[in-house]
C-alpha cells in the first residue's frame, strides 16, 4: 500500500508538471491570436459556439460524477458517467471538427483561418485523447478493476478532462467573442 | 461515516450546482460580448471565473496536498 501512495504521489505531480507544460503550448496559441487578430475575430456561429461550449461544460460534470461514484464504490454510477462524459465529448468533436469546419472559414483564410484551425485542431487532438482516455477507463471499470480506494487512473483521467475544459473556457471567448466580427 | 448514496447524491448536487453557475456565466459572457463590441478585459474576467469554478470543484486541486 505504501509503495501504491508513494508511485501515485510520484505520478501525480507528473501530471501536474504535463499541465505546467501544456499551459504554455495553449498560452502561446492565445498570445498569437491576441498579436495577429487584436481587437477583431472572424464572423463564426455563435449558436454553435455556445452549444459546444456547453456540452464540454455538462461533460465535466458527468466526469466529477464518475470520479465521486467510484470514490464512493457505486460502479453503475461510474460506468453510466464515463459513458455520457465520453459521447459528450464525441458530440463536442461533431461539433467542432464536423460543422464548424464545414463553414465558410476554411484554414487557407489567411490569419483568421490559420488560428481558428490551429487553436481548434490543436483542442481537439487533446478532446480526442481525452475520450480515448475514458474509454479506457470506462473498460478497465467494466472489468471491476477499481476500488473505492485504488482509482488513481480515473482521478488522471478526471484532472486531464477538466484541464481539456478550462482550456475551452479561454479558447471560446478568445475565438468567438472578443473583438469585433469581420468577413475573413 | 456517510453512506455511498449520501456521498454521490452530495457529489452529484455540489457539481450540479457548480453546471448552473457555469451556464448562467457562459450565457452572461456572450450577452456582454454582444453589448460592449467584445471587450477583451471583461471577457478575460468571466474566463478566470469560469476557469476557477471548474478547478476548485471539479478538479480537486487540494488532493494534490493530500496526506495518505
Amino acid at each position: 500500500m505504501t509503495a501504491w501512495v508513494g508511485t501515485v504521489e510520484r505520478t501525480r505531480a507528473g501530471i501536474w508538471l504535463f499541465f505546467v507544460s501544456e499551459v504554455f503550448l495553449f498560452g502561446a496559441l492565445l498570445g498569437m491570436r491576441f498579436n495577429l487578430w487584436g481587437n477583431t475575430r472572424p464572423d463564426l456561429d455563435q449558436r454553435l459556439g455556445l452549444l459546444v461550449t456547453a456540452i464540454l461544460l455538462a461533460s465535466s460534470f458527468f466526469m466529477y460524477l464518475a470520479e465521486s461514484a467510484v470514490a464512493h464504490g457505486r460502479r453503475v454510477v461510474f460506468l453510466l458517467s464515463t459513458l455520457v462524459t465520453a459521447s459528450l465529448g464525441i458530440a463536442f468533436l461533431v461539433g467542432v471538427v464536423g460543422f464548424e469546419w464545414s463553414g465558410h472559414l476554411q484554414p487557407t483564410d489567411g490569419v483568421y483561418g490559420s488560428v481558428f484551425f490551429a487553436m481548434t485542431g490543436l483542442h481537439a487532438l487533446h478532446v480526442a485523447s481525452g475520450v480515448l482516455f475514458i474509454a479506457y477507463i470506462g473498460i478497465k471499470g467494466l472489468r471491476g478493476r477499481y476500488t473505492s480506494a485504488e482509482h488513481f487512473g480515473v482521478e488522471a483521467c478526471a484532472i486531464y478532462w477538466h484541464f481539456i475544459d478550462v482550456v475551452w473556457v479561454f479558447l471560446y471567448p478568445a475565438l468567438y467573442l472578443m473583438g469585433t466580427a469581420v468577413q475573413a | 461515516m456517510e453512506s455511498r448514496e449520501h456521498g454521490v447524491f452530495r457529489a452529484a448536487l455540489r457539481g450540479m450546482l457548480t453546471l448552473l453557475a457555469l451556464a448562467a456565466l457562459t450565457w452572461g459572457e456572450l450577452r456582454i460580448s454582444l453589448l460592449t463590441g467584445g471587450s477583451i478585459p471583461i471577457l478575460l474576467l468571466f474566463s478566470i471565473a469560469k476557469a476557477a469554478l471548474i478547478l476548485y470543484l471539479f478538479m480537486h486541486i487540494s488532493r494534490l496536498w493530500r496526506t495518505h
